[in-house]
């Protein structure tokens, strides 16, 4: 008993105190993860903990389950429109760029340290898939939009790739372990076989859970639980028939995240608290896991394999990867600097460990290393690159809060939603009467000073006000244009990013010129429509916040349809 | 730039009636021609019409700056009107307009064109300005509050 105390009490305190310890993240810019990492370092046997905890197996197990959760929630949260701009870039990148920066990685390992080559190519498969949530959670701490081209490329990205880095990693271990010479065409088929398995199973698994979420009544406590849980299942069964789980686990969550389930919300936000969860302990239970001391005895060759990764392999794969697709180079750049490694990497370098394989613990310091590496160079520089670089675009306006009304059946889903007003709100001062919508919405009142005071059409909405209304989910866009503010404190402004005015996609550029000086117009592009030009210039990915300079003019991208046609454009002063 | 080398007391007009869009382009285009004795009627009122179809100038916070170009003009002017009512504008922010800054340009003088419009839409972002605009109970006093 005391024994099982002992345990709980380290297991509690740890997570407490790594929670705890996320505040710090937020003020030094740190990433959250490398924070966890440096906790279970910390609390492991050469740090002040002095926990001793040799388990490889118990990691790999719980790592295997977080990764499952993570990438189930990172394929719900992949929307549909996203798909349009960066599907087929980031494929590219999920397989040949993956097996590029694999091999551009052993490369450098063989050529400065004469390792053999097996060995480099089983540390370059390692290491060779990025990390998304890691991304993400940085630029959201810092209130930063990134353009939709780049975010969704490295979003889709980092959703796609490990199965190819899971494959490469067992295949080439595999081959290690019985000294089989490896041979490309079997592993290709390996490969198509895995993911297509991966895909068939997630495609399955999905369409399943949609369906019974809205057939079975279950109490909705039960249903985000339900969702984790199959999403568990769906993983370890499409592994067991020799499937790529990470694959079907992403593609299971997005076509739940898709299909406009009512409980979704409530799904998503347990979801989230389970996702932090698996990331928490992940990242703590390998702190505990590595040796700091075997880390420093591995550093030469890890701190080199992490800079020919960072400065060559990952560049060359990206520039290489994206040129069928002519991304702007600013966009190029970013993605090439973004290879963000997180914990996939780690808990792949537990297969050879498991394996048991020669060097074992190689294969693992050098991952830990790597990661730490890049969370420290790659991590802490992410948001300010993205600023110099000009890839931030101002946050659409949207609710403080979302309530969803999941009980009540009806064809949109309900919610209720909460804008808290301030001078810069459009609504500001305005009595609820006056104020235009051009979607349906109810006034549900404000509260002021912590009191709710109920709907009185002769009241001004003021500073410091929480307004209520109830509205649906699908119009929450028109209706936060009217209610919130965009971009406060040191977020942009949207007059400032696209200009005070906008006009029409549809104009020509002739029209254009009637009123504004565009500089000569070269023939065969006077009489394109702006939506046409924008489209030739962007090789037809055109996103919002892209923007083309003529003559004195600046036009940048405001809205499109779900198409991906031009809207509206904002048009400012060069 | 500053306002009051292109908008004068003639062209500034207090709480005028109009209940619509159409309305308001019509008396600004009056009152410019007024002002413009050079200038006929008509091609004011197109150019403002002709620029407001590529687009909205309705700023946001009941706030449109029209603009239009026009031959013949000599140097950039500007029309500031209020309505006494919020009047129904398709801005970009969905509400119905009461102040508006209409301003016309010489055909010739495209270039700083961008730069003016900046300038006006600056002036009309200072919520102060803005209250003092809509509290103005005089041609007068509206003229004031904005130089």
């Amino acid at each position: 008993m005391a024994e099982i105390n002992t345990i709980l009490l380290f297991i509690g305190a740890l997570l407490v105190l790594s929670i705890l310890a996320s505040v710090l993240s937020d003020r030094l810019g740190a990433p959250l993860l490398l924070v966890f990492l440096i906790m279970g370092m910390l609390a492991g046997e050469e740090g002040i903990g002095g926990i001793e905890f040799h388990s490889p197996e118990l990691s790999f197990l719980i790592g295997s389950a977080a990764l499952a959760i993570i990438l189930f929630d990172g394929g719900m949260r992949t929307q549909k429109e996203r798909f349009r701009v960066a599907l087929w870039p980031a494929i590219s990148l999920a397989t040949v760029g993956v097996a590029l920066t694999c091999s551009l990685t052993a490369a450098g390992a063989v050529y400065f340290f004469d390792l053999p080559w097996p060995t480099a190519l089983l540390i370059g498969a390692i290491l060779s898939s990025t990390d998304a949530a890691a991304v993400f959670g940085i630029f959201q701490s810092r209130g930063v939009v990134l353009k939709q081209r780049v975010a969704s490329t490295l979003e889709i990205e980092s959703g796609t790739n490990d199965p190819m880095a899971v494959i490469l990693t067992m295949a080439l271990t595999g081959a290690l372990v019985s000294g089989v010479e490896l041979h490309l065409y079997p592993l290709l088929l390996d490969v198509g076989w895995q993911m297509l398995v991966g895909l068939i199973a997630g495609w399955l698994g999905g369409k399943g859970f949609v369906f019974m979420a809205r057939k079975i009544p279950l109490n909705f406590s039960f249903l985000p639980l339900l969702a984790a849980a199959s999403a568990i299942t769906v993983f370890a069964l499409t592994s067991h028939i020799n499937g790529s789980g990470f694959l079907a686990v992403y593609l299971m969550g997005y076509l739940i995240g898709n299909a406009r389930l009512p409980h979704l919300i409530h799904i998503l936000q347990v979801q989230d608290g389970l996702t932090w969860l698996g990331q928490i302990l992940m990242f703590l239970i390998l702190g505990l896991l590595v040796t700091p001391s075997n880390l420093i005895a591995h550093a030469p060759l890890a701190i080199s394999v992490a800079l020919v990764l960072i400065f060559v392999a990952r560049p060359i794969a990206v520039l290489v990867c994206l040129l069928p697709f002519s991304f702007p180079w600013r966009e190029q750049v970013f993605i090439s600097w973004v290879g963000l490694r997180g914990a996939v990497p780690i808990i792949l370098a537990l297969y050879p460990w498991l394996s048991g394989l020669e060097d074992q613990e190689l294969y693992f310091d050098v991952a830990f290393f790597v990661v730490l590496t890049s969370l420290f160079i790659q991590g802490w520089t992410m948001a300010p690159i993205a600023r110099w670089l000009g890839l931030e675009v101002p946050e659409t306006p949207h609710p403080k809060e979302r309530v969803p009304l999941e009980s009540i059946a009806s064809e949109d889903p309900l919610e209720v939603m909460s804008f808290p007003i301030s001078a810069d709100v459009p609504a500001f001062e305005h009595k609820w009467f006056e104020l235009n919508f051009s979607a349906d919405i109810a006034f549900a009142g404000v509260i002021r000073e912590h009191i709710w005071i109920p709907p009185d059409p002769n009241s001004r909405l003021l500073d410091k006000d929480v307004l209520l209304v109830l509205a649906k989910d699908a119009d929450i866009d028109s209706i936060s244009r009217v209610l919130a503010a965009s971009g406060e404190g040191r977020k942009l402004k949207e007059s400032e990013f696209f200009g005070d005015f906008s006009l029409h996609g549809d104009l020509t550029l002739t029209e254009v010129n009637n009123f504004y000086p565009l500089g000569d117009l070269a023939k065969k592009v006077a009489d394109l429509s702006l939506s046409e030009y924008f489209s030739l210039k962007y090789h037809r990915r055109v996103v919002v916040g892209d923007s083309l300079r003529l003559g004195q003019v600046i036009l940048t991208v405001r809205e499109l349809d779900e198409k991906g046609n031009i809207m509206s454009l904002g048009i400012r002063g060069a | 730039m500053e306002i009051k080398d292109i908008l004068t007391p003639d062209c500034t007009l207090c709480a005028v009636q109009g209940t619509s869009k159409k309305r308001i382009f019509e008396t600004i285009s009056d009152v410019a021609d007024k002002h413009l004795p050079e200038i006929e009627l008509d091609p004011i009122l197109t150019s403002l019409l002709c620029r407001e179809k590529m687009g909205s100038t309705g700023i946001g916070n009941g706030i449109a700056i029209p603009h239009g170009r026009l031959a013949g003009l000599e140097k950039v002017m500007a029309v500031l009107i209020t309505s006494d009512g919020p009047v129904a504008y398709d801005a970009i922010d969905n509400q119905p307009v009461d102040i508006f800054f209409a301003i016309l340009v010489p055909e010739e003088q495209a270039q700083g064109h961008l730069q003016t419009l900046a300038t006006i839409a600056a002036k009309l972002n200072d919520k102060d300005v803005v209250k003092r605009l809509r509290h103005a109970k005089t041609n007068q006093e509206l003229y004031e509050a904005i130089v």
